[in-house]
């Protein structure tokens, strides 16, 4: 009988057998499910946590509702107050905003962000991922019904649909490789935003298959790829980053060298998760495309 | 009464056998002492006793019952070490470290009752180190430490005392000390173990010798008997003289410096 | 100074520090105003919001402090290192690699929690098992701490290296300290949890001075290599469940023993206790000063500990070195 006890004792006092089982069941123990806040009331005090999303705001002539914005945000016409960067948010800050909602966007994975807010009974929406144009502009839209600008919204779609230009005619499909950064070489496959957009183009993007949105690839694997044509995004930040020309200096036997096809999209273009944007970067690259066809046909004359 | 009964043990950090063929056996009362060259076996054996080391093979028997059956605690409350050195002398009271000799006899919950108090105040004064009750462990001497680490295992047990050199780095009057105090604790009743280097030391104060060479016994017996030119000799590869010791009578071991060469040969 | 005073100075610097932290933030709330929203007006306040806020971001700050405090104690007492941090036993690394792991994945908050304390229950097995082959001895379980760290450290940059900018944004916020997820849903779990680790912990104060003044000492005593491992456990647990909730923040278990024992002695009796009292105060300082200053960016609270500790460790350093 002692030696039971003592097995006991022995079995309870072995921190591996008790406590760490008794934190996994407390970790998994469910939660009370809070409710979310019911929509009412106009909106007249908006805090964009997303400087997509404050892009959209600007471009629907309703930068007078935003009261709070992140770090990193487009430029405003008047000092709008920070609540902090896009990964850490200050809720304080916000609190003492009294916004009406707080928008946000699931590319940046803030679920208990969203329920500190619900704690704080303050109205927030979140916004889906970027995927496609389809989903950019159906996420324009339901932010402009919540603000009450649906039609100003519907026209403006009509107008960046019209001055999308047709993805020109070739036989053979272009080869893009598009770099985020120089150095080290980032490029963008066909997971990220920009490289969707090269497809929509109707080129192909030589990075395309790889897995991450944003793979680092090695200065071997872009040789070895030869594309036809590189774009080249240049990041915020006044420092010059070192232009392609100079990079790629070594290797003029490349068909980017040769053809003198490497070409710069401003910053913007690769990163706002807007219509506007989407319909700028994707001329862009049509524009681009249609330059390069012509170079290459005239070559053949 | 046998303490221990060892028989045929083999002992010895991971696999390799330090000990060999060990056939002893310590009795009550007994004030042994252990000698031996350097890596001969000696703190091998008393950690063994201890209950440190697994033995090899063999059997060690403590009252009784075999050693490994008993539970650590309770051995602790039966059996005190000395260690050669403290690995990491922290700034604590002295009463406090004599009283972490009680530890195996307390509770989780219990505090420090009045018996516990008393006994370690009782191991103090029998040290005679009353005086150093308040003072921090980084304060003391070399020879005061020790008197408090042997203070602490009286306050642990007072039948059956284990020592690993314990006057190895002492002056002659510490040393003395000490070894007067090892002898007043056997005459009231303490079974003490000892391992020494010092073997004139060994020859005076202890009942028993035991002498290890190459992880075996080389020989045992009672200093008179056994402390002898000869026996030495061969335990340590060294030439010495024994002459009787004229305060004590016990053997006295004079080994030859190599410039004696030349006075002997002579 | 007589230890009495000591108490009391500990008493009136903690509720300073702990009213100063519900005070400070992105603005001021003035103790009158707080007790004004305890004895309630009608309607919900900003600042009353704000309040609701700070309460238990700070208490997740002071179980976090008290946990990683007591950790230390434990480790440096096992180790018998002075320099024993929770994190040299390669949990901080073994965490970040859980975290990290999770971040990188998109996982949800609560996968990223559990990843970082896995990872470092896994280091602390680990290194666990690797002593059971040898002796469990203190200086071989720092080497394979250190060298366990390197490893996981090396993954985790393999991870950065292949992830897109903003998460791995997000997984070195996580590793520099994050004190900001505190909810009332996680907290009423995790501080009974804590409370108890460390109640537990001060259950073993005696084996606690015994193992410090050596691992054979302890067995003559009768102080088993179980008891030993088993505070390894709460030791590791205590610094996992902090990682878990709130990422990496060093140096508190590393100093806050040291200070207490300077100024207490080194009696695991009073340590144990006043260490988790000390740990909490002095993360809730940092924390209230990361949130304070710039506010309204965060710094991370482990570059404020950073700061503190290395300043202090200096300092200590020095005395050290004049005294002996």
């Amino acid at each position: 009988m002692r030696k039971f006890i003592k097995y006991i004792k022995e079995f309870l006092f072995n921190p591996m057998t008790t406590l760490i089982p008794l934190f996994f069941m407390i970790i998994f123990f469910p939660e009370i499910e809070t409710d979310t806040i019911s929509s009412s009331g106009s909106i007249e005090k908006i805090v964009s946590l997303s400087p997509a999303i404050t892009r959209q705001i600007i471009d629907l002539d309703a930068e007078h509702l935003l009261v709070g914005v992140t770090a990193y945000h487009p430029p405003l016409t008047r000092k709008i107050d920070i609540v902090g960067t896009l990964v850490l948010p200050n809720i304080e800050k916000i609190v003492l905003l009294k916004p009406n909602i707080v928008l946000l966007s699931e590319e940046d994975n803030k679920v208990q962000f969203n329920e500190m807010l619900n704690s704080t009974n303050i109205r927030s929406h979140t916004f889906g991922r970027n995927d496609s144009f389809e989903s950019i502009c159906k996420y324009y839209l339901e932010l402009a019904t919540l603000i009450d600008k649906t039609s100003l919204a519907k026209s403006k779609l009509k107008t960046y649909s019209k001055t999308l230009r047709a993805p020109p005619k070739t036989t053979k499909k272009m080869i893009i490789a598009l770099f985020v950064s120089n150095k080290p070489l980032i490029g963008a496959s066909n997971k990220s935003y920009i490289g969707k957009i090269i497809s929509h183009a109707g080129a192909i993007n030589c990075l395309g298959l790889l897995n991450r949105p944003y793979p680092i690839i090695s200065m071997e694997h872009l040789v070895m790829l030869n594309p036809d044509i590189i774009i080249s995004i240049l990041y915020h930040g006044n420092v010059k980053p070192v232009p392609f020309n100079t990079i790629l200096k070594e290797f003029p036997e490349l068909t980017v060298m040769k053809r003198k096809s490497i070409y710069i999209m401003p910053s913007d273009y690769g990163c706002s998760y807007t219509p506007q944007y989407y319909v700028k970067a994707y001329n862009l690259i049509v524009r681009i495309l249609e330059k390069e066809i012509k170079k290459r046909n005239e070559k053949k004359i | 009464m046998k303490i221990f009964n060892i028989e045929s043990l083999y002992a010895g950090y991971d696999k390799t056998p330090v000990l060999k063929e060990i056939t002893t056996s310590i009795k009550e009362g007994d004030f042994t002492g252990i000698i031996g060259s350097n890596g001969a076996g000696k703190s091998t054996f008393l950690k063994t006793l201890c209950c440190l080391l697994q033995p090899i093979s063999g059997k060690i028997e403590f009252l009784g019952k075999p050693l490994f059956d008993y539970e650590s605690s309770n051995l602790a409350r039966q059996m005190a070490m000395v260690p050669q050195f403290v690995e990491n002398i922290l700034p604590f009271h002295v009463n406090k470290f004599v009283g972490t000799g009680r530890f195996p006899f307390q509770n989780f919950w219990d505090n420090e009752s009045k018996e516990d108090k008393e006994i370690v105040h009782n191991s103090l004064v029998t040290t005679r180190t009353l005086h150093l009750k308040d003072r921090l462990l980084t304060e003391l001497s070399g020879g005061e430490l020790q008197l408090v680490c042997i203070a602490r295992a009286l306050a642990q047990s007072k039948k059956l005392i284990l020592f690993d050199e314990p006057i190895s780095n002492l002056d002659i009057n510490h040393t003395i000390q000490i070894m007067d105090l090892l002898h007043e604790l056997n005459s009231n009743g303490a079974t003490i173990l000892t391992v020494l280097h010092n073997i004139n030391i060994a020859s005076d104060y202890c009942s028993n010798i035991m002498a290890l060479k190459n992880g075996t016994i080389f020989f045992e017996g009672i200093p008179d008997n056994c402390v002898t030119g000869d026996s030495i000799s061969s335990l340590f590869n060294k030439d010495c003289s024994v002459k009787k010791n004229p305060v004590t009578g016990r053997p006295y071991i004079f080994p030859h410096p190599g410039f004696t060469k030349n006075l002997r040969s002579n | 100074m007589k230890k009495k005073y000591k108490y009391i100075l500990l008493a009136i610097l903690g509720g300073l520090i702990i009213i100063s932290s519900l005070s400070f933030g992105s603005i001021f709330i003035s103790p009158q105003d707080m007790i004004s929203f305890i004895n309630g007006s009608g309607e919900l306040n900003e600042l009353q919001i704000i309040l609701s806020l700070r309460i238990p971001r700070l208490v997740m700050t002071l179980i976090v402090g008290a946990s990683l405090a007591v950790s230390g104690v434990l480790f440096q007492a096992i180790l018998k290192n002075p320099l024993a941090d929770p994190f040299t036993i390669g949990v901080s690394s073994g965490a970040s690699l859980g975290a990290c792991f999770g971040i990188i994945f998109y996982m949800s908050d609560l996968f990223i929690l559990l990843g970082a304390f896995v990872g470092s229950i896994c280091a602390s097995s680990f290194v666990y098992l690797i002593s059971k082959l040898r002796r469990f001895g203190s200086s071989f379980l720092i080497l394979s701490g250190i060298a366990l760290g390197f490893i996981f450290w090396s993954t985790v940059l393999l991870l950065f290296a292949l992830s897109p900018a903003q998460q791995v944004h997000k997984a070195l916020l996580w590793l520099m300290g994050d004190l900001s997820i505190a909810r009332y849903s996680m907290l009423w779990r995790a501080v009974p949890f804590s409370l108890f680790v460390v109640g537990l912990s001060c259950i073993y104060h005696r084996h606690l001075n015994i193992i410090a003044f050596g691992d054979e000492f302890a067995h003559t005593l009768g102080v088993t290599q179980r008891d030993i491992r088993n505070l390894f456990w709460i030791a590791s647990i205590l610094a996992s469940v902090s990682v878990a909730l709130a990422g990496i923040i060093g140096f508190v278990g590393l100093i806050i023993p040291h200070i207490v024992r300077v100024l207490f002695g080194s009696d695991h009796k009073r340590i144990i206790i006043l260490s988790a009292i000390s740990g909490a105060i002095f993360l809730s300082l940092c924390d209230t000063i990361g949130r304070s200053i710039a506010s309204p960016y965060e710094i991370p609270i482990g570059v404020i500990t950073g700061f503190f500790g290395g300043i202090f460790f200096l300092i200590l350093m020095m005395n050290k070195g004049v005294s002996e």
